[in-house]
């Protein structure tokens, strides 16, 4: 996968983007779907799709923010993608085949548990970001911090300006619109980190 | 600060990838002080003098001063 990853770095820029593009649209996809799965079998077939698409995303994700020359894959981003893409599955896994059993428990501490246990892979997902920015060396540090300081401000104007709107019942929402916040928090700073970067290239 | 690391590693013949493995940092890290965007701290600043056995004012000068 590493030389696959420095491989589609020296592609053209578009052809990366497109790539990208069609990864993020095929996740999207899958993931919109997961709500109207009911068979075992279908959910199995979504399972191993988000997995392999979360894999993808990660190597493709990369190769279209390097050059040739970054596509290079340090220890610190092994161990992160080993960490990550693990918890993402938990994720997805407790999403398709605990979560919607909430639906069907009456029991109160029962129910909260399995509307809370998909918040455990989540947790991982944080920590592994937290050891992956700290066992960056020093300069990669830096271009993490703005990246995250930029994405964790524009989350935070779209969580308020949407907190506002539905305030002011110009919008209706309901809880459940938290949940796209760690999400949205990712997806902003995949390009945030690409821009960071690119600030310091010559 | 202006440096003379670009100059050192070509003269060793390396490339920013063997340099930066040397010093357990990215290329983007070597590219970065190569070009003078990025000022490394003074535990890096001294790991490149050790690695280039060069006093470290012989590699990093403040801006203005090189080659005084």
């Amino acid at each position: 996968m590493e030389s696959l990853t420095r491989r589609m770095a020296a592609w053209p820029a578009w052809a990366r983007r497109l790539l990208l593009g069609l990864i993020m649209a095929g996740y999207f996809a899958v993931v919109g779907l997961m709500a109207r799965l009911h068979g075992t079998g279908s959910r199995v077939l979504a399972l191993v799709l988000l997995v392999a698409l979360t894999w993808l995303l990660a190597y493709v994700s990369r190769a279209t923010a390097c050059s040739e020359a970054d596509g290079e894959m340090r220890r610190e981003d092994r161990r992160y993608l080993a960490e990550f893409v693990p918890a993402m599955a938990v994720y997805f896994a407790l999403m398709l085949f605990v979560w919607p059993l909430h639906k069907t428990t009456g029991t109160a501490w029962l129910k909260a548990l399995i509307a809370l246990a998909p918040a455990l892979p989540v947790a991982a997902m944080a920590v592994s970001l937290f050891r992956y920015v700290t066992a960056s060396d020093e300069f990669m540090q830096r271009l993490h911090l703005q990246a995250l300081a930029l994405a964790a401000g524009v989350v935070a104007v779209l969580s308020v300006a949407v907190g506002f709107l539905a305030a002011a019942k110009v919008v209706s929402l309901d809880g459940t619109v938290l949940l796209l916040v760690f999400p949205a928090l990712m997806l902003v700073y995949g390009p945030t980190l690409a821009w960071a970067k690119r600030r310091y290239r010559d | 600060m202006e440096n003379r690391v670009r100059e050192l590693r070509a003269g060793r013949g390396w490339s920013q990838a063997d340099l930066a493995a040397r010093l357990d940092v990215s290329r983007q890290t070597v590219n970065a002080v190569e070009t003078g965007k990025y000022d490394p701290s003074l535990p890096l600043a001294f790991k490149i003098a050790r690695l280039f056995e060069q006093p470290i004012e012989a590699i990093f000068q403040p801006d203005g001063e090189a080659g005084h």
